[in-house]
């Protein structure tokens, strides 16, 4: 049993191993969990967050980047913000940090299998869906066609931008890159066109009847590609909303994140739209 | 690792504020330990105001061109500026007849008639001149926030005050709700909380002095206190005292 | 031994002596402002057996307002030191006990909490039945079952009903003070809950929510005297020293910061605010969906400065609650 098996409101030990600038506000962190807890970490799914703790500043919610590494590290792609993403962007490696979890629900791989998937991401929201989407590709054979669309704001805030671009030529993703703004020479430059999320979905052909949708991306975004998924015609139930809210305990305790009566932290952070029905606010 | 350098430091101001650093003397040795106090006219015999500063608390309101240079002063030499007690904050107990009296009148009463009067302007809060990157509230500060700031800084983070009414606290340590029960004038619904409810933890209501809640619902505070039988200009005057700026049309 | 005895009013103070070598005894008495409270006390005397409701209902005991859950040392957490004593709770009515019931739901269930898991395991409930007020919406019961011993009251005394292990030892400790119990107990035992309400409910058009939206000066006297509520922040606070703690709190879901997080929030008016409330407590949140929380105390109702009343917007007629 490890520490975390025991004591789901104790950290575990992490430190800081590096980080990688993904953008001026935005970084990549590798941290690696103390040896005893990785086990915990196993049966990671994608979609499924960490509480990270910053000693000093205190614990946000972070989906990782990718599932644990053979070696139990976690990928964190997290924004600067609020006073504890501020104090991890000042951290050096070495840092000490602490994490709980995995908490949460995870994208339904299995179920997905032998479907196509449609990711739709937006600005930070690709940081979930790169971990679902990484899975896609480790597991290429058992999915059908993938397709990666990601907005962002503009060139220099698109997260990833080269990798996604290498996975789409090695495994054959359909990949859309989008910006909101941009010289039309910039957008060449970087490879993405102009325009927003809703309007590349408008004229996307897919076999919506067969495919699952997986969406994360600021709060406005939900609304609005979710009018244009129902309209091709996909379910409900296949329709996957990756969701954001103030998860403080992580353990369905503290009740900030109440969604309707669902919690995001145990019944989300991953919801089929079938589920939010009759919930005004969830969207 | 070079100890951070600290500016404490007053504007217009009773000092009640820099006191409160003095009154921490179970930390005081720590605290000296941890900074290197640059700058700290009122507990120091030669301040060194050329120097730049990691933190700076500067109290009291902006009521001179003296003031104003000061503020911008540590502006400009500190990495982190903190607005310390409700002076620096919300204007305090100087500014407390800004909207009610003409300035001259507030003059004539202070300086008599003589011809001898310091250079000044309505008492106000930094927020009209400078950005702050934290504030401490409070007439004065508690000590368990300062502290709090210091080890927040030392960590290299803000403390993270919590950000509801005195109603809560006072509540939560089982005193008597002076405003239902005893009917009297008390702030405690739209006031910032953080004090533990010190005053009507013994009787007396809250008059405000750590300025508002965030999001107070100031309207209804006012409709309350209005049929509780207490007149708009007492009610005003009660609320004005450590914050003029009342918008006593805020529902949000 | 039974698990019910008749105690004399006479033998009382013995009985409470005897209860006290269970755990300090605390039992409802008034502070010297003349709030209504649960605090430690030496005799009878002391007591105000014919107590409403005191001001803060007893998860004070189990979820204290403020408490230190975390500590981190040279960057590692862990639990703080220290346990708590034990605690015999006197005098605690049907609702109080039946919103512990609530809370064990809530904080036992897994992952247990810890905190709440160490002080529950210390306390010890001794019931006793009450006349409710004009605040009161619970139904009447005369008895409960969600505690250790309940003493209903009788002519001249109570009738004592062991419902633990831990109640039929207090009962055998203080054998030479009890009498044969008469007959089974008078009243119905019905829980104290509030039928639970349809989510659709806190979503609907009625004025009143917008009445109650305009009116709520977000005081959080609400919630803080709830006995079900238990939102809780959390919040850091590092030391000089370079260590730290970490602090929960009791939240309430009407304040800004309840919903807030960097760079926004996702309940931003009061009016989402109150919807939020209503759901919490009468249309339970998950795994406690479709399970009210509100066991009709009164205490909101009380001390709600611009008299806001939930319940209002069920059109719930006085008594009628849910059977078990």
């Amino acid at each position: 049993m490890t520490a975390q098996a025991l004591e789901p409101y104790l950290p575990f030990a992490a430190t800081l191993v590096e980080r990688r600038e993904l953008s001026p506000d935005t970084a990549l962190f590798r941290v690696a969990p103390e040896p005893a807890a990785r086990s915990a970490l196993s049966g990671f799914l994608p979609g499924q967050f960490m509480q990270l703790s910053v000693p000093g500043a205190g614990e946000v919610p972070i989906s990782p980047a990718d599932l644990p590494g053979a070696d139990g590290t976690l990928e964190l792609c997290v924004r600067r913000v609020g006073q504890v993403t501020t104090l991890l962007h000042q951290a050096r490696p070495g840092q000490p940090l602490g994490l709980r979890g995995p908490f949460g629900t995870g994208f339904p791989v299995e179920e997905m299998t032998g479907c196509p998937v449609v990711l739709l991401a937006g600005g930070l929201g690709i940081a979930p869906l790169r971990s679902l989407l990484l899975h896609l590709v480790r597991n290429r054979e058992r999915y059908g066609e993938v397709t990666l669309m990601y907005g962002a704001r503009e060139p220099a805030l698109m997260l990833f931008r080269e990798e996604l671009v290498g996975l789409a030529a090695a495994h054959g993703l359909r990949l859309y890159l989008t910006v909101d703004f941009a010289p039309e020479q910039a957008a060449g430059e970087y490879a993405c066109a102009v325009g927003l999320l809703p309007d590349l979905l408008k004229g996307f052909r897919f076999d919506a009847g067969q495919s699952y949708t997986a969406v994360c991306g600021p709060p406005p975004l939900y609304r609005c590609l979710i009018g244009e998924l129902t309209a091709a015609g996909v379910a409900p139930d296949r329709v996957l909303l990756s969701l954001e809210r103030r998860m403080r305990c992580g353990i369905g305790r503290c009740c900030h994140c109440a969604i309707g009566t669902k919690l995001c932290c145990t019944d989300g952070p991953v919801f089929r739209l079938s589920e939010l029905a009759g919930i005004p606010e969830a969207l | 690792m070079n100890k951070p350098s600290l500016a404490i430091a007053g504007l217009t101001a009773c000092s009640g504020c820099q006191l409160t650093l003095l009154n921490c003397e179970g930390e005081l040795q720590e605290i000296l330990e941890r900074f290197q106090v640059a700058y700290f006219p009122m507990g120091q015999s030669d301040p060194d105001r050329q120097a730049r500063y990691d933190l700076a608390l500067v109290e009291g309101a902006v009521s001179t061109p003296g003031d104003l240079a000061t503020l911008f002063h540590f502006r400009n030499a500190s990495r982190l500026l903190v607005a310390f007690g409700t002076c620096a904050l919300f204007g305090g107990i100087a500014a407390q007849h800004n909207r009610t009296t003409p300035r001259p009148k507030l003059l004539e009463a202070v300086y008599g008639n003589g011809e001898s009067r310091p250079e000044s302007f309505p008492p106000a809060p930094f927020k009209n001149f400078v950005s702050v990157d934290a504030g401490i509230t409070g007439c004065p500060p508690e000590k368990g926030e300062l502290l709090q700031l210091l080890g927040a800084v030392l960590a290299g983070t803000l403390p993270a005050f919590p950000h509801y009414p005195v109603c809560l606290e006072c509540r939560s340590r089982e005193t008597l709700c002076l405003l239902l029960e005893r009917n009297q004038l008390c702030l405690g619904p739209v006031i910032q909380a953080g004090c533990n409810a010190r005053c009507p933890a013994t009787g007396i209501p809250c008059e405000g002095c750590r300025g508002p809640v965030a999001e107070a619902n100031v309207a209804q505070e006012l409709e309350l206190l209005l049929e509780r039988g207490f007149s708009r200009e007492e009610i005003e005057r009660r609320m004005s005292r450590f914050t003029v700026e009342w918008d006593y049309g805020q529902r949000r | 031994m039974e698990n019910s005895a008749y105690l004399a009013q006479e033998s009382l103070q013995q009985f409470l002596d005897t209860l006290g070598g269970f755990g300090t005894l605390h039992a409802p008495t008034w502070s010297e402002s003349g709030v209504s409270l649960f605090a430690p006390v030496r005799s009878l005397d002391e007591i105000d057996l014919g107590y409403r409701r005191t001001q803060i209902p007893p998860k004070k005991y189990l979820f204290p307002f403020r408490d230190t859950f975390l500590e981190y040392r040279e960057g590692h957490y862990r639990f703080p030191d220290g346990t708590s004593p034990a605690t015999v709770l006197f005098g605690v009515h049907a609702c109080d006990l039946e919103a512990i019931a609530y809370l064990d739901l809530v904080f036992l269930s897994e992952p247990r909490d810890p905190r709440y898991a160490e002080r529950r395991a210390k306390l010890l409930l001794v019931g006793i039945s009450c006349t409710p007020d004009e605040y009161c919406f619970c139904s009447e019961p005369q008895g409960s079952a969600r505690c250790d011993l309940f003493l209903e009251a009788r002519e001249g005394g109570f009738r004592v009903h062991a419902g633990t292990a831990a109640g039929a030892a207090m009962l055998g400790a203080a054998s030479e003070l009890l009498q044969e119990a008469d007959a089974a107990p008078s009243g119905r035992a019905p829980s104290c809950l509030i039928p639970a309400q349809d989510p659709a409910r806190a979503y609907s058009r009625d004025p009143l929510w917008d009445e109650f939206a305009r009116r709520c000066v977000g005081c959080g006297a609400c919630s803080a005297c709830c006995p079900t509520c238990y939102c809780f922040d959390v919040r850091e606070t590092p030391g000089l020293s370079g260590d730290g703690s970490r602090v929960r709190e009791w939240d309430n879901c009407l304040f800004p910061s309840h919903g807030a997080v960097a760079g926004g929030n996702f309940r931003p008016t009061r009016l989402d605010r109150l919807r939020y409330r209503f759901l919490h407590k009468y249309c339970g949140f998950s795994p406690l969906e479709g399970r009210s929380s509100c066991v009709g105390c009164g205490r909101c109702k009380e001390l709600c400065p611009v008299d806001i009343d939930l319940r209002e917007l069920v059109a719930m007629p006085r008594g009628e609650t849910e059977q078990p």
